[in-house]
């Protein structure tokens, strides 16, 4: 695969489902509703981890928490679903995860611009890429298969 | 498949008879609705992690609430058996702190591992978090923190 962009990446496409129910799918306003409130939720909740980390390193705010709050602007932007789950480590990386069980995706915003894809099936790992997000088209572009 | 069985024991294997606890750092469910698991990047070893993994020793913990508290606020925390890690061929060695004597590793869960073997670590960070892990204390009800 080369050059693909968040928008047209297969996976991350059929993510955008993955984590909501049938009843909350994209085919009606009420679900795009939720999917856009929980993406609210999302963005309030990276603002606050940004301010804490900020207050606590007399620092502007944490790059990997910028880079994710900057994913989450792109995805809702684009629609996608809201995660299952946002995650913040000690170092304050930051994961999103959608999908429940063995079958989950999981981008870790890793460096400033600059994340990681995991995909899992039946809790193996199919699928693993760098994204580097592109300040000018707003979109992660695939860079590197991991190793 | 890389075998990550690559670094000896610290100090001294833990029992598989025991249990021990692993720190969640915050997750934030934005559907209040969703299932409340710990996911996968919870077990993931950090860059700081050069030694292993860190757990505490359920034996030698006096109070949930004591341990789930950190300098960055407090955790919620997860159960893991010593015998299920085990079972994947993941060991527990003691590695006591002054302030933190229940501390221990999984010394395969190393930074270094993880990057020469990425994928490994992360199916097998997978299976503890889907398959071995029993929440036993939930910052304010919830690990939505």
């Amino acid at each position: 695969m080369s050059s693909d962009l968040l928008a047209s990446n297969d996976s991350l496409t059929q993510a955008r489902f993955v984590g909501t129910t049938p009843d909350t799918g994209f085919s009606d306003s009420s679900a795009l509703d939720a999917q856009d409130i929980r993406w609210k939720r999302v963005m309030d909740k990276l603002l606050e981890w940004g301010k804490a980390s900020s207050e606590e390193s007399s620092c502007p705010m944490n790059p990997l928490i910028r880079s994710a709050l900057d994913f989450a602007v792109d995805c809702r932007h684009l629609r996608l679903g809201a995660p299952t789950c946002v995650y913040r480590n000690d170092d304050d990386e930051i994961a999103f995860t959608w999908g429940s069980g063995g079958s989950v995706i999981t981008i870790e915003v890793v460096d400033s611009g600059l994340a990681e894809y995991t995909e899992f099936r039946a809790g193996r790992v199919v699928r693993e890429e760098m994204l580097l997000r592109d300040p000018r088209t707003r979109k992660l572009e695939i860079r590197e298969q991991v190793r | 498949m890389t075998d990550v069985r690559s670094k000896p024991p610290s100090t001294e294997l833990v029992e598989p008879s025991e249990d021990v606890l692993r720190r969640i750092p915050q997750h934030f469910y934005p559907d209040p609705n969703a299932p409340r698991q710990p996911q996968w990047v919870a077990f993931k070893p950090s860059k700081r992690d050069v030694d292993g993994l860190s757990v505490g020793r359920l034996k030698l913990v006096r109070s949930l609430a004591d341990y789930a508290r950190t300098t960055r606020g407090e955790r919620s925390l997860a159960q893991v058996a010593v015998a299920d890690l085990r079972s994947i061929e993941l060991s527990v060695t003691t590695d006591p702190l002054p302030n933190d004597p229940a501390h221990a590793l999984i010394p395969e869960l190393n930074a270094q591992n993880y990057a020469t073997s990425k994928r490994r670590i992360k199916e097998l960070a997978m299976q503890i978090a889907r398959e071995f892990t029993k929440m036993v204390f939930l910052v304010d009800g919830s690990t939505d923190r």
